[in-house]
């Protein structure tokens, strides 16, 4: 009983982390010529949770963070964009995960790949494939960069956490 | 340690190249044969303008306003909107210079409203 009191707490701070970063995040620009393209320093919660905890608990923030950002933050359709991005990228963690070749950083890029995928797919319901072909190239190449940017920032908070508790 | 960066750099270099791939494919679709500004909402084309041509876009969806373009003679840019982000504004003046040094630089993209401004070059092709 006290121990998934524990694990709610802790859960919550880890949203409240991650939506914490999306706002700050949203309040500093990154100074690209290509609108919309962010850091994703939420995900570095979300990789802590999959590595740290578990699966399920990782899947359960992610869900958390887009619901609550979307209500509190921004609009139904763009929650939508988020959900479907949220959950293949956090399907492709969980995937990539499981292979032994894979550090954090290619769990973390692979799952930027697919969290711009995802909103890919959804755009092309609602805007022309031509535009959403456009950005494409770009917002790829830029979930490599942030992909690597997020999973160093993981893995040296995983390392020191990691060193803490073994202490 | 090592193989672990291996199999890093393989998913990165597999994720540029499909980057790569896609840039083509917009470059090959998206050729038109005047200067002119397409406006498209919910994935349909709700209009095509001259460019150059002074006017003031208002669009509607579902009977409820959500944005206006603004032609003028430098360019065209989304004068305002009803979105929560406000990106689409922030975009700033589209002109010929701008669609002309790249493919990404000829659009203006509103997610929330489902609205796309194209600045289609005819001597692109």
């Amino acid at each position: 009983m006290k121990k998934s009191f524990s694990r709610a707490a802790h859960l919550g701070i880890l949203t409240a982390l991650a939506l914490v970063l999306s706002y700050v995040e949203h309040l500093l620009p990154l100074p690209v010529p290509v609108p919309g393209i962010k850091l994703g320093l939420s995900n570095t919660v979300l990789l802590y949770a999959l590595f740290m905890l578990s699966k399920k608990e990782a899947v359960l923030l992610m869900l958390l963070k887009v619901l609550i950002q979307g209500f509190v933050f921004t609009s139904f359709s763009s929650m939508l964009y988020s959900l479907s991005g949220g959950a293949l990228s956090i399907f492709a963690m969980i995937l990539a995960r499981h292979f032994k070749g894979i550090s954090i950083v290619g769990v973390s890029i692979s799952g930027a790949f697919m969290h711009i995928l995802g909103q890919c797919t959804v755009a092309l319901f609602f805007i022309t494939y031509k535009a959403v072909l456009s950005y494409l190239p770009f917002l790829l190449i830029s979930s490599c960069i942030t992909g690597a940017v997020t999973g160093i920032i993981a893995k040296t908070v995983l390392h020191h956490l990691s060193g803490r508790n073994s202490k | 340690m090592v193989k672990n960066y291996k199999t890093d750099l393989l998913i990165a270099v597999f994720v540029l190249f499909l980057a790569a791939l896609c840039f083509l494919i917009g470059i090959l679709c998206n050729k038109s044969n005047s200067d002119t500004v397409e406006i498209y909402v919910d994935n349909a084309l709700w209009g095509t303008y001259p460019f150059g041509e002074a006017q003031l876009i208002k669009i509607d969806k579902a009977g409820k306003h959500i944005c206006t373009v603004c032609i003028n003679e430098e360019g065209v840019y989304m004068l305002e909107s009803c979105c929560k982000n406000q990106i689409c504004v922030s975009s700033g003046l589209l002109t010929r210079e701008k669609a002309r040094s790249s493919d990404i630089a000829s659009w203006i993209v509103c997610l929330p409203n489902a609205v796309t401004v194209h600045l289609a070059l005819g001597d692109m092709q």
